[in-house]
């Protein structure tokens, strides 16, 4: 008992792919993110960079322009409205297997005397078109910070020059795009990122490997629940 | 001056993982075109992105390449504004073929344009 809690205390997180396998998608429809930040660029800037990650990581991704302007031409001027857009809708004139609703809550750089940081946060989390089930949630946060920590009173006075070309040179919020982009490309990573799929190469290969891990983790959690009646 | 650096910026981020031997598609263009669009309207002439992505598709399906989800969709759109329907239609029936998750929204494009 205490050796299992010290294996549960010490192993890499693991992320329930539970509703995610049961309703694998081939199809996605991104809408446009609601914006908390105060960067009105956000909402174009994450939009126009979401297509190649979630392409690449195999799946079908519907034209993210195309697909704003057919919104806003029925009556979805905001970001708001578009993701109060009903499933059945979605359904009907899109005809998505799953859509992808984003909120970004930072999106900027701040500035100070000899260094900037920019960082970029986003929630997003999938809902299945046909149940209306939630396959995944994640958060998401990239930061680049430009300051190069020097305590000399050379380095100071590089570093303020260095601020000063960067924040030039940076047309203001420029690296938040970037740093947008990061953002994007890190939903495919880690141990809760996008799974694999069915335009991929390893599509087979990946789902076999998931679903045997969580039969592994359902076995492992009756297994548990027994030993605890048992007592 | 200010688009130009920032789609040399885009294109140098995207080709460290876009562009190389390492993706499925060739996404060219496409990403950074959708930038412009979006950030200064007007700054992309829409004949001059219609070019641009036409180009784009010839060379990639010349070379027996992939060509990514939504660019061909998107340039027909772009078509069916400077009112070539039938171009527009057959570029969106051209995503449909290499896309079949699209046929819904392809066939609502195609009707939707003749209304």
């Amino acid at each position: 008992m205490l050796a299992a809690l010290l294996l549960g205390g010490c192993s890499t997180p693991v992320y329930d792919y539970g509703p995610y396998l049961a309703h694998m998608p081939r199809s996605i429809l991104v809408l446009p993110p609601i914006n908390d930040s105060e960067e009105v660029r956000a909402t174009y800037g994450w939009l126009s960079t979401v297509t190649l990650p979630l392409a690449e990581r195999g799946y079908y991704v519907f034209p993210v322009a195309v697909v704003d302007e057919l919104l806003k031409q029925n009556g979805m001027p905001t970001a708001m409205d578009m993701q109060t857009v009903p499933l059945g809708k979605v359904r009907e004139i899109i005809g998505a297997d799953a859509v992808l609703y984003t909120r970004i809550r930072e999106w900027g750089t701040s500035y100070q005397l000899i260094n900037s940081q920019t960082s970029v946060l986003v929630d997003c989390y999938m809902v299945d078109v046909d149940t209306g089930v939630e396959i995944w949630r994640v958060s998401r946060k990239a930061v680049y910070n430009s300051s190069r920590a020097d305590a000399s009173l050379l380095g100071l006075i590089v570093n303020a020059i260095t601020a000063l070309v960067e924040q030039i040179a940076s047309d203001v919020s420029d690296y938040a795009a970037d740093v947008g982009a990061q953002v994007n490309s890190s939903l495919a990573g880690g141990y809760d990122g996008l799974l694999v799929g069915p335009y991929h190469p390893r599509y087979a290969e990946d789902q076999e490997l998931q679903r045997d891990a969580l039969a592994a983790r359902q076995k492992e959690a009756a297994e548990n629940a027994a030993a605890e009646e048992g007592k | 001056m200010a688009t130009g650096r920032r789609l040399v910026v885009l294109g140098l981020l995207f080709c460290g993982f876009g562009c190389g031997p390492g993706t499925m598609y060739q996404w060219g263009e496409y990403q950074d075109l959708l930038y412009a669009a979006y950030m200064e309207p007007g700054s992309v002439d829409v004949q001059d992105e219609i070019g641009r992505l036409s180009d784009q598709i010839e060379r990639t399906e010349q070379a027996d390449e992939l060509v990514p989800p939504g660019v061909r969709a998107h340039l027909a759109s772009l078509l069916y504004q400077t009112g070539d329907a039938e171009g527009s239609a057959s570029m969106f029936l051209a995503e449909k073929e290499a896309f079949p998750e699209s046929a819904v929204f392809v066939d609502g494009m195609i009707e939707r344009m003749k209304q």
